[in-house]
């Protein structure tokens, strides 16, 4: 009967259009950069360590620099090029894999806890609450600074952020979704919890979950630079946007590409997942999924 | 790009020119107040609590002691609160007072006051914190006694030729002994500090900087500065900035790649050099790899320094030949040779050693030390390209990279504390030294040069043990010698100062640059 | 009410994790009197350091001696300059709020107008250029901002300080670059949420009925927007505590943040874990308002007991 109902909703939709040339543009851009992350490393004409001390902070082509260094050199002569690509690798992979472990691990928590009540729920609710009660920044300055800091660690932490926020949102929006007819027409129906939630109502609170998710990711690469500004980000010889962008501080002024650079990637980046974002909530609309 | 460098320093200079007569720097009174950026600020306002830069920067202005080193002339001792002294044996010192100096609150010194400075009670501090200082420059010392109003005696357990000059050094400061009992508490003390020098502590507040006023009954000449504000700005770009923008008078640890703005800005100094500071790189000879000693001279003989110096520091500072320093006086040994650089004899003994490529860790953190993470990097491609697989280990802080197994090589530097040998190396590596108490380096011949050192009197047999104590480092390359450290400031044109080089920062009058235009 | 008793419940609950917690990541980090008198310091004088700190205990004792100090209100000695934790940190708090209720006031006021601009407009030249805005104001790090501030307004115009609080001047530079963090996470948050509402079958239906579009939005749309806004309320405040530790570094403000990372630094246990404490007490109330005001947007939530099921 779920399907009927769907079915009904669709024929009063206007026909699927094609998505629009910025929303390709930011599609593109995610896939170059997914594409840059998965190979970015074998592409680089330089090692991203190699260094070359006769040749420090020389600018990018077009700015006075030249083409063997086409994007310019950083503070110890090393390619920028080659970094950049290394460093997408990495904060591709720290930022897709935190953002999906924390919205997986939350949302489930979040359903849990709107379904379970009791110990389990209230449990779970300390939990949040204590996530929530430290902001991540701090949580991951006193983790990393007490415990010390290796590649593990960083990114398990980083798997952490924000798994509140989704946990919060789902169980808040299952809440009220609960109440709102459509899902308890369906528990009278008799379905099982999971598919309830996976099926009816997960799909529901979709829209809130990936805008939560947009915001996340990028959020997600400017905790890993504001770490690297207080010296606590990924450290030599691993390297990453973020802590591209916070070595970088010091030569704001005198060598800005160093900065502008991985900045601008990160940017454009964020930009491109909110749109897409903003697109794909749109989807669901119109197909009749929220 | 729109903003270029050019064009950036053109109106920062025409800012800073544009401040200078907004906020005039020369005080009513006609002298000048001084506002100094420094990344951090002393703990302790008392001497016997630390000898790190933040404190030796500051403090050195508070407080003097019987004797003073005149940095001026090589780190001469010279009398200070002590008008003269004289040995009366080998383990006896005594010091005639110089007469009506005055304390910060006005009231005069007196033998009671060194007495009690140099005190137990003193030494060791609140919950013996100060153990770990003063009892570097005091071990020695069995008791002070007044022979009379104006005379102290020191006597030491064991003959000890530098005493002079670690009384002089650091940590030995006189401080009022009333104004200490009347306080109360160390925690009472720290707020209102009494001691001679040429400033008082007029606030101090933490993270936010430290304010010192001109004491003009100061027994050394007038101050030549008003008032200096030392303001806390951890950012080496914030201090930058703010010297761009007039906030600041004069900024420390100006980072290398500021020096062509700052030298080409009209209205500006780029101050410093090479300061008694030297930078190695510790081993734990005890671990795999590390404990073979063609390794180690393989790590030394890998290390381009000339480059490093260059590039990383536009060849301001410079290599030491050997672990020693000219201010060693008669014990210095000019013709000692530096540290080598030679790759190719370095990939040999690497081949020679057997060694397959295991990864030789390498504790790093975050730049303690200026140029540090930048410098471990540049040495762990210098030591790739002699087939050294060299791992950085990031660390936070120095409980970490010192906790066992250490295994490792680190970042240190060895200051001379007094300008004596006993001062350096064996400061570190004898009894009681930080890096002897990590039991990484086991020689029996150093432990046995060093303590007869520490007691000779005689110049030819010391300058004959220290040469044998410098052949043994150069040999077994316990640590490896990187260069001297580097310590840059900025000022505006308009500040009369400048840098000794060493740690402490003078705005005295006994530092020569601050005479100009008073 | 049972709400407000689970509530406190929790909030209690959550207190003893902050402080298992500050237990667990400060004292099994290495040995403290190392990192506080260094190795130099004589055999003897570590002892004694590690006696007066209790270090020498096995780590339970040492866990409920802690609980039982923190209990009687006990915060602990600043290692690093020997007053009392709570003291130290408690100077510092009204000049971190000197920067922070400005900086949420100021976010609030216009990441809400703008989005809502943004939501009635959607797709339009207007929207488009309030969420690009949003997504740089949110992606440019703070110390990017901050730096790029000072250069322009400091450096070159000459017109604010660049650091240090010696006036309130000094203030400008933070509170701004604090808030548009803020600004540009609200924005595209009420626009989300109000799309959504706006979305909705009874907002179509009350516009239907000829209800008047602004009263539409102001009875049905922004209440029920409001829902999701608030969750994030907290978040925001959090937020708003994490960019002044950044900011505060940049621009030389001596407040929490600032002390927060030279305690770091220099280990300085005692005022980490206050820190610790005042962030969450801060968090936890932030938390409580935002439940608050969840409830009271949706009274439902108060009376729900979900239908079937379980």
């Amino acid at each position: 009967m779920s399907d009927a109902v769907k079915q009904e909703e669709q024929l009063g939709m206007e026909p699927r259009r094609l998505p629009s040339a910025s929303i390709c543009c930011a599609i593109g851009w995610l896939g170059l950069l997914l594409a840059l992350g998965l190979f970015g490393r074998w592409l680089a004409p330089y090692d991203h360590t190699a260094i070359d001390l006769l040749d420090r902070l020389a600018p990018p082509v077009g700015f006075g620099g030249s083409f063997a260094h086409p994007l310019g050199t950083d503070e110890l002569g090393r390619d920028l090029l080659s970094r950049l690509l290394v460093s997408i690798q990495m904060s591709v992979l720290i930022a897709c894999g935190a953002t999906l472990l924390g919205a997986i691990l939350g949302t489930l928590l979040g359903f849990l806890a709107a379904h379970v009540k009791g110990a389990v729920e209230q449990a779970i609710l300390a939990l949040v609450d204590f996530q929530a009660t430290m902001p991540f920044l701090i949580l991951a300055l006193a983790i990393l600074a007490f415990i010390g800091n290796s590649l593990v660690i960083f990114m398990g932490l980083l798997a952490l952020h924000g798994w509140e926020r989704y946990a919060r949102i789902a169980r808040g929006l299952a809440l009220s979704a609960n109440t709102q007819g459509y899902a308890g027409a369906v528990w009278q129906l008799g379905a099982s919890p999971a598919r309830i939630y996976l099926v009816h109502i997960l799909p529901n609170v979709m829209a809130t979950l990936i805008v939560s998710m947009t915001i996340a990711f990028p959020e997600i690469v400017l905790v890993e630079s504001g770490l690297s500004f207080l010296g606590l980000g990924v450290q030599p010889p691993a390297t990453s946007l973020g802590s591209m962008v916070g070595n970088g501080r010091d030569y704001l002024a005198t060598a800005p590409w160093i900065l502008i650079i991985p900045a601008a990637t990160i940017s454009l980046m964020a930009l491109s997942v909110s749109l897409v974002g903003d697109w794909l909530r749109d989807r669901f609309e119109r197909t009749g999924l929220r | 790009m729109p903003i270029t460098r050019r064009t950036l320093m053109k109106t920062a200079a025409a800012s800073v020119a544009l401040s200078a007569f907004a906020r005039p720097t020369l005080a009513e009174k006609g002298r000048p107040g001084l506002v100094v950026a420094l990344p951090a600020q002393p703990d302790f306002t008392d001497p016997v609590m630390a000898n790190n830069t933040p404190t030796l920067r500051t403090l050195y202005n508070v407080y003097d002691a019987l004797l003073r080193l005149d940095y001026n002339d090589n780190l001469k001792v010279v009398p200070a609160l002590a008008q003269s002294w004289r040995r009366l044996d080998p383990t006896t010192l005594e010091f005639v007072l110089r007469p009506d100096v005055k304390f910060h609150d006005g009231s005069t010194m007196t033998a009671d006051d060194v007495v009690f400075s140099l005190s137990e009670a003193r030494r060791k501090g609140p919950e013996g914190k100060g153990a770990t200082v003063a009892a570097q420059y005091q071990r020695t010392i069995d008791n002070v006694v007044a022979a009379d109003a104006q005379t102290v005696r020191i006597t030491t357990k064991a003959p000890d030729p530098a005493l002079e000059k670690k009384l002089a050094a650091w940590s030995c400061q006189i401080v009022s002994k009333a104004a200490f009992e009347k306080a109360g508490s160390w925690q009472a003390w720290f707020q209102a500090p009494v001691g001679t020098g040429p400033y008082k502590i007029k606030e101090n507040r933490k993270d936010v900087g430290l304010v010192l006023e001109a004491h003009d009954d100061y027994w050394g000449g007038r101050p030549p500065f008003e008032r200096i504000e030392f303001r806390v700005v951890p950012e080496s770009a914030s201090r930058v900035n703010g010297l761009l923008a007039g906030d600041y008078d004069l900024i420390s640890d100006l980072p290398r790649d500021q020096f062509d703005a700052i030298g080409g800005n009209d209205a500006l100094d780029l101050l410093g050099g090479a300061i008694l500071n030297m930078r190695i790189l510790a081993i734990d000879t005890t671990a795999p790899w590390l404990s073979d000693p063609n390794i180690r001279r393989a790590m030394s003989l890998a290390i381009d320094r000339e480059l490093i110096v260059k590039q990383l520091w536009a060849d301001r500072i410079a290599v030491p030949n050997g672990a020693q320093y000219p201010i060693f006086g008669d014990v210095y040994l000019p013709e000692f040779p530096a540290v080598a650089h030679d790759p190719k004899r370095a990939a040999e003994l690497v081949k020679a050693s057997g060694y397959g490529g295991e990864p030789i860790p390498y504790r790093l953190l975050n730049n303690w030390y200026p140029n540090q993470v930048l410098t471990a990097q540049v040495l762990a491609e210098m030591w790739k390209a002699v087939g050294l697989n060299i791992a950085l280990q990031p660390m936070e802080n120095f409980s970490q990279v010192y906790q066992k197994p250490i295994g490792a090589v680190w970042d240190e530097s060895i200051v001379p504390a007094w300008p004596d040998p006993t001062a350096m190396v064996w400061r570190q590596y004898g009894p009681g030294g930080g890096l002897n108490k990590l039991a990484i380096w086991n020689s029996p011949e150093y432990q046995e040069i060093g303590a007869r050192f520490e007691q000779s009197g005689d110049a030819d047999a010391r300058r004959k043990l220290q040469l044998r104590s410098l052949e043994i480092i150069a040999d077994q390359v316990p640590f490896i010698i990187l260069h001297s450290n580097g310590g840059f400031f900025a000022k505006k044109k308009t500040v009369a100062w400048a840098p000794y080089p060493a740690l402490p920062m003078d705005f005295g009058p006994f530092n020569p640059a601050t005479v100009r235009g008073i | 009410m049972m709400f407000v008793v689970v509530r406190l419940a929790r909030a209690l609950l959550t207190i003893l994790i902050v402080v298992s917690f500050a237990f667990v990541v400060l004292r099994l980090s290495g040995d403290p009197a190392l990192a506080i008198l260094t190795n130099e310091a004589p055999p003897e004088a570590l002892l004694a350091f590690r006696q007066s700190w209790g270090l020498d205990q096995p780590v339970l004792v040492q866990y409920l001696t802690y609980l039982r100090t923190i209990l009687s209100g006990d915060l602990g000695v600043s290692m690093r300059d020997g007053r009392d934790a709570f003291t130290v940190v408690a100077e510092r708090i009204p000049i971190t709020l000197a920067i922070t209720i400005p900086a949420l006031v100021i976010s609030i006021a216009i990441g809400v107008t703008a989005g809502i601009c943004a939501a009635f407009n959607p797709n339009s030249r207007l929207d488009r250029g309030i969420m690009l805005a949003a997504v740089a104001g949110f992606t440019v790090p703070s110390f990017v901002l901050g730096l790029l501030l000072v250069l322009v307004f400091s450096v070159w115009l000459g017109i604010l300080p660049s650091g240090g609080a010696q006036h309130w001047t000094n203030a400008i530079l933070p509170i701004v670059t604090l808030g548009v963090g803020s600004a540009a996470t609200l924005a595209r948050y009420t626009r989300a949420a109000l799309l959504e509402v706006l979305d909705r079958p009874y907002v179509r239906t009350a516009s239907a009925k000829g209800v008047p579009w602004r009263l539409t939005i102001l009875s049905h749309a922004l209440p029920n927007a409001a829902i999701p806004m608030v969750t994030i309320l907290g978040f925001l405040v959090g937020q708003l505590i994490a960019g002044a530790v950044v900011v505060e570094n940049v621009f030389s403000w001596p407040g929490v943040g600032r002390l927060l990372v030279a305690s770091v630094a220099s280990r300085d246990l005692a005022v980490v874990q206050c820190l610790l404490f005042f962030v969450a007490a801060t968090m936890i109330a932030a938390n409580i308002v935002a439940d608050i005001l969840y409830s009271l947007f949706d009274p439902r939530l108060r009376a729900s007991t979900h239908g079937g099921g379980a």
